[in-house]
C-alpha cells in the first residue's frame, strides 16, 4: 500500500514538473504577446494621439494585457523621479522590476533601447523606434509560439514517463 | 549658469552646464514628451508649467526649408513667469476702455502690466479675447491657464496672432482683444480689420517712447491709422518703473 501511495505520488510529482514546464512555454508565448501589443498601443497613443509619456503610462497601467501592465505599474511609480534620473534609467528599472514578463537579455534589451527615444524625438523618430519593437517582439512572440507547439506536449509527456521510469527503477 | 535679474546678469553656477543637465531640464519641461510641444518647439522655445518659457538653441531639423524642431541642444534661456495682481491699478486706463498700446524697451514689464490689464478689465464684466501667441500671457499648460487673465477669458494660444485675432473676432464675439508684441505686417492687418468691426484693442510693442514709435515704418503706419487711442509708455530709472498715460486721439 505504501509502494502504491509513493509511486502515485513520485508519477505525480514528476508530471507535474513536466505539466509546468508545458505551462511556462504556453505563458511566455502569451506574455510576449502581450507585450507586443502593449507597444503597438504605445505607438498609437503616442504617435496618433500625442499623449503625454505619463499619462500613457497610466492608461497602459491599467489597459495593457497582463502581466504587462504591471511594467507600466512600476514606471509610473518611478515617473516621479524624473530630473533627478534619467527616463532611461527610470525605464531600465522598472523593467527590472518586472520578473513577471520572464524576458531573456536580448528582450530586456530591446525594451531598454525604446527608453532612448520615448518622449525624446519628434513622432517620426518615436514610431520608428517603436516599429522597431514591436517587429523584434513579434518575432520574439513568434519564436515562443513555435517552440511551445514543439515542445508543450513532449514535455508534458516527458514529465508522466519520467515518472512512470522513476517508479518501475525503484520498484 | 547665469542669471538675469533687473538687466544685471550675475554668475550663479561656474561648473560648466552638461548634456545630462539639459536633458534633464527638457525631461521635466516636457514631462518626458516632446512631441507634445512640437508646434512651440519649431519656433525655438517650451512652455512649461507654470508659465515658465525655456528658449531652445540647438542644431535645427529641416524639413523642406522650414524648422520642424532642435535637436543636440546647447543651451537655454529659462524666462521665470511673474504675474502682478493689481498691477493695472497703478494705470489710469480709460473708462469705458478704448484701443491702447503699451511700449517700453525690452525687458520693462510690457507683458505683466498687459496681462493685468486684461485680467482687471475681464473681471469687471468686459469680454475680453486673448491672442497668446508665445503662451506667455496666460501661459495655457495642458488646457489651464497658469497666469491669472480673469474669469471670463478667452484664449487661443500658441497660434499666430494675425489668424488668432480673425478667429476671435469670428467666433467670440470680443469687446476687447488683446495681444502681445506687435512684431509682423499681418498684425497690422488683422488690428486693423478688428478695429472696423469696432472692437477694442489692448497691444504692445518695443519702443522707447512716442517718437521712437513713429520713426519705425510698421508701427508708424499703425500711428497714422488712429487705431490706438492711448499709450501707456513704461520708463526705468534707478530700477523703478514709470507709468505713463497720453491720450492721442
Amino acid at each position: 500500500m505504501l509502494k502504491l501511495m509513493g509511486a502515485i505520488m513520485l508519477t505525480a510529482g514528476a508530471a507535474l514538473w513536466g505539466f509546468t514546464g508545458a505551462k511556462s512555454l504556453k505563458d511566455r508565448a502569451r506574455i510576449l504577446g502581450a507585450v507586443t501589443s502593449s507597444i503597438e498601443l504605445m505607438e498609437y497613443e503616442l504617435c496618433d494621439r500625442l499623449t503625454p509619456v505619463p499619462e500613457l503610462f497610466s492608461m497602459l497601467a491599467v489597459q495593457a494585457p497582463k502581466p504587462a501592465d504591471r511594467l507600466f505599474q512600476n514606471a509610473v511609480q518611478r515617473l516621479k523621479e524624473i530630473g533627478a534620473v534619467p527616463f532611461s534609467q527610470l525605464w531600465h528599472e522598472a523593467v527590472q522590476d518586472t520578473p513577471e514578463l520572464m524576458l531573456t537579455q536580448e528582450e530586456k534589451l530591446t525594451l531598454y533601447e525604446l527608453s532612448f527615444s520615448l518622449g525624446k524625438y519628434d513622432i517620426s523618430e518615436q514610431r520608428k523606434a517603436m516599429e522597431t519593437a514591436k517587429k523584434q517582439f513579434a518575432d520574439y512572440t513568434q519564436k515562443a509560439r513555435e517552440e511551445r507547439d514543439r515542445n508543450w506536449k513532449a514535455q508534458a509527456f516527458m514529465g508522466v514517463t519520467a515518472g512512470l521510469f522513476a517508479v518501475i527503477i525503484l520498484l | 549658469m547665469t542669471v538675469l535679474v533687473s538687466g544685471k546678469e550675475i554668475e550663479v553656477n561656474s561648473e560648466p552646464i552638461r548634456r545630462e543637465h539639459i536633458d534633464s531640464l527638457l525631461d521635466i519641461a516636457t514631462r518626458v514628451s516632446v512631441h507634445t510641444v512640437r508646434d512651440s518647439l519649431k519656433n525655438g522655445y517650451i512652455t512649461a508649467k507654470g508659465g515658465y518659457r525655456i528658449g531652445i538653441c540647438g542644431t535645427a531639423i529641416l524639413k523642406n526649408g522650414e524648422v520642424e524642431g532642435f535637436r543636440e541642444i546647447t543651451s537655454v534661456s529659462v524666462r521665470i513667469a511673474r504675474e502682478i495682481i493689481g498691477l493695472a491699478d497703478r494705470v489710469s486706463l480709460p473708462v469705458p476702455f478704448t484701443s491702447t498700446l503699451i511700449i517700453s524697451p525690452p525687458g520693462c514689464g510690457k507683458t505683466t502690466l498687459l496681462r493685468d490689464i486684461v485680467r482687471k478689465l475681464s473681471d469687471s464684466g468686459v469680454r475680453v479675447s486673448l491672442a497668446d501667441e508665445r503662451s506667455e500671457i496666460a501661459a495655457v499648460w495642458q488646457g489651464e491657464t497658469q497666469m491669472d487673465v480673469g474669469k471670463s477669458t478667452d484664449v487661443i494660444d500658441g497660434c499666430p496672432k494675425s489668424q488668432a485675432i480673425i478667429m476671435l473676432l469670428r467666433a467670440m464675439t470680443p469687446q476687447v482683444i488683446a495681444l502681445d508684441e506687435i512684431t509682423h505686417p499681418d498684425d497690422i492687418s488683422a488690428i486693423r480689420e478688428a478695429a472696423n468691426c469696432g472692437v477694442e484693442l489692448l497691444a504692445s510693442a518695443h519702443a522707447w517712447d512716442e517718437n521712437d514709435l513713429a520713426i519705425r515704418p510698421m508701427y508708424s503706419e499703425l500711428m497714422k491709422q488712429r487705431i490706438f487711442k492711448n499709450l501707456i509708455i513704461i520708463s526705468k530709472k534707478d530700477g523703478i518703473r514709470n507709468y505713463e498715460v497720453k491720450k492721442l486721439c
